[in-house]
């Protein structure tokens, strides 16, 4: 009687622990953010954080378009381009890192995920060693510490920006599993955005709101390519 | 006579009592002390949850509630069904521990005061883990040879966790490479050096649930060669390079339904041969 009686029990319990969230939500959620912040923030609008926001969101659309999420026209047509950062610059990001280590267990370098994915884009043939090892450790950061993953951010930053460092991170794996087929970054991926959703579902604008949903559609684009 | 010890994760693994009494039953080996840990312990509690999160309730209904009950009688390739046809005795390492008179302890953690000053007296040439968390180096440098752990995948190339699943979530079109390794435990996951390795072919019928009933009886029979080898010389370790293979964590639910379908996909093929022009 106790082992029949167990089993329901049991599975009811293991859905108060499960912090996954389901795809077709996680994926209404993105579209629905997306078409209501479309009209709200204009694409051309301000300058500094309004820009940027902008510029998230605009990917965002595209990106989700391309997972088949959205149709219509992408807004980041009407946004000027952004260079990617010279060989140089992306040289002398690698050499400020403290001991070649972009995440240990005591602190995250900022920028972290925004420069390695810069260096994955520029040398997308050949993905330097440094990429590599710094994902990984991205990866095992993000496994083992779970919730508390990338935390601290160095130099410390506010918990917006620390949201945002962690949403870069999120683009950052989805997009490597992209370019390398490594289904590992992914994984890592949809567990950094869905422990991040209970915060940012009541978000109704903002810098991370905005960056938290490219991170959704560049997960939805990863999961469309590699896992159908 | 090689001295052995092992290390279970709750009493009534039918894994570790499978292994301790195949060693203690064998006329070359000596199994002196089994330490196992309590499941009634609050960090360790804690440390599941954390790392199994809500798999963990179920792991808790299959080998606490159900027990031995978990598994099909009439499967003749599970764990349960070599245990009948090897006589297990009793239900508990104590019952087993009583029939072949070698001492056992209960502990909070394998690697506390008192599992370390068990072992150290026990003076083992080597150690047989067989479930109940991560090992530290004060237990790791205990036996002479090594803790000889069994892993559910074939390493290098599948360090970690899942590694039933990652094969066929990741494979190409050539059958994934499933089987089980022997190896030595050091301070890393999985990367110690290996003894031995036993693959295994997919079937029609098979789900990564009969996958992994048929993985455990061959887990208890390699464990078993390997402390023989080690015994007579016939086993050499060999190491692995770190660039070797990777580390695999716990597949999101996600990806699982991938490999779910990816699998049935792959058995499908397996029961209608796609036919090649001779």
């Amino acid at each position: 009687m106790i082992k029949y009686l167990a089993r329901p029990v049991l599975e009811l319990a293991s859905r108060w622990f499960d912090d996954t969230v389901d795809a077709a939500r996680l994926q209404a959620f993105l579209v629905d953010r997306l078409k209501r912040l479309h009209d709200a923030e204009p694409p051309s609008g301000g300058s500094g954080g309004a820009e940027e926001i902008a510029a998230d969101l605009a990917a965002a659309w595209t990106v989700a378009g391309r997972a088949g999420l959205l149709s219509g026209p992408s807004p980041a047509d009407q946004l000027p381009e952004k260079g990617p950062p010279s060989g140089d610059e992306m040289q002398r990001w690698i050499d400020s890192v403290p001991k070649g280590k972009v995440v240990t267990a005591k602190r995250l370098v900022a920028g972290s995920g925004r420069w390695l994915d810069s260096i994955g884009v520029a040398d997308d043939r050949h993905p330097r060693p440094f990429l590599l090892t710094s994902t990984e450790s991205l990866l095992r950061n993000v496994e083992v510490r779970r919730r508390r993953a990338l935390e601290p951010v160095d130099p410390q930053a506010n918990g917006e920006q620390s949201w945002l460092e962690k949403h870069d991170v999120a683009i950052l794996l989805a997009r490597h599993a992209r370019r390398t087929a490594d289904l590992r970054m992914l994984n890592a991926a949809m567990k950094l955005n869905d422990w991040a959703f209970p915060k940012h579902r009541r978000l109704r604008r903002g810098p991370a709101l905005a960056r938290y949903l490219l991170a959704l559609a560049e997960q939805e684009l990863a999961a469309r390519e590699l896992l159908s | 006579m090689m001295r052995v010890c092992l290390l279970a994760p709750i009493k009534t693994s039918l894994y570790s009592r499978l292994v301790a009494h195949l060693v203690a039953g064998d006329p070359n080996l000596e199994l002196t002390d089994v330490v196992v840990r309590t499941p009634w312990n609050y960090r360790r509690i804690r440390g599941e949850i954390r790392r199994d999160g809500p798999r963990l309730l179920r792991k808790v209904y299959q080998k606490l509630v159900l027990g031995d009950a978990a598994y099909e009688p009439r499967d003749e390739r599970t764990v349960r069904a070599l245990a009948q046809r090897v006589g297990l005795p009793g239900r508990t390492l104590g019952d087993l521990a009583e029939r072949h008179r070698f001492k056992l302890t209960i502990v909070a953690d394998h690697n506390d005061a008192v599992a370390e000053q068990a072992l150290k007296e026990a003076r083992p040439d080597a150690i047989a883990f067989t479930g109940g968390g991560l090992i530290r180096r004060n237990i790791l440098e205990l036996p002479r040879i090594g803790v000889l752990n069994c892993h559910a995948g074939i390493m290098p190339e599948h360090r970690g966790m899942d590694v039933v699943e990652w094969p066929v979530v990741e494979m190409t079109g050539a059958e994934p490479s499933l089987g089980i390794t022997l190896g030595l435990m050091d301070k890393g996951v999985d990367t110690g050096p290996i003894l031995l390795k036993r693959s295994l072919t997919l079937e029609p019928d098979d789900t990564f649930a009969s996958v992994r009933r048929r993985i455990e009886p061959m887990m208890v029979e390699l464990m078993l060669e390997g402390l023989r080898g080690l015994n007579d010389g016939s086993c050499q370790p060999s190491d692995q390079r770190p660039e070797q293979g990777r580390q695999y964590y716990v597949m999101h639910p996600r990806l699982v339904d991938c490999a779910q379908r990816r699998l049935y996909e792959y058995v499908a093929t397996l029961c209608h041969p796609v036919p090649t022009s001779s």
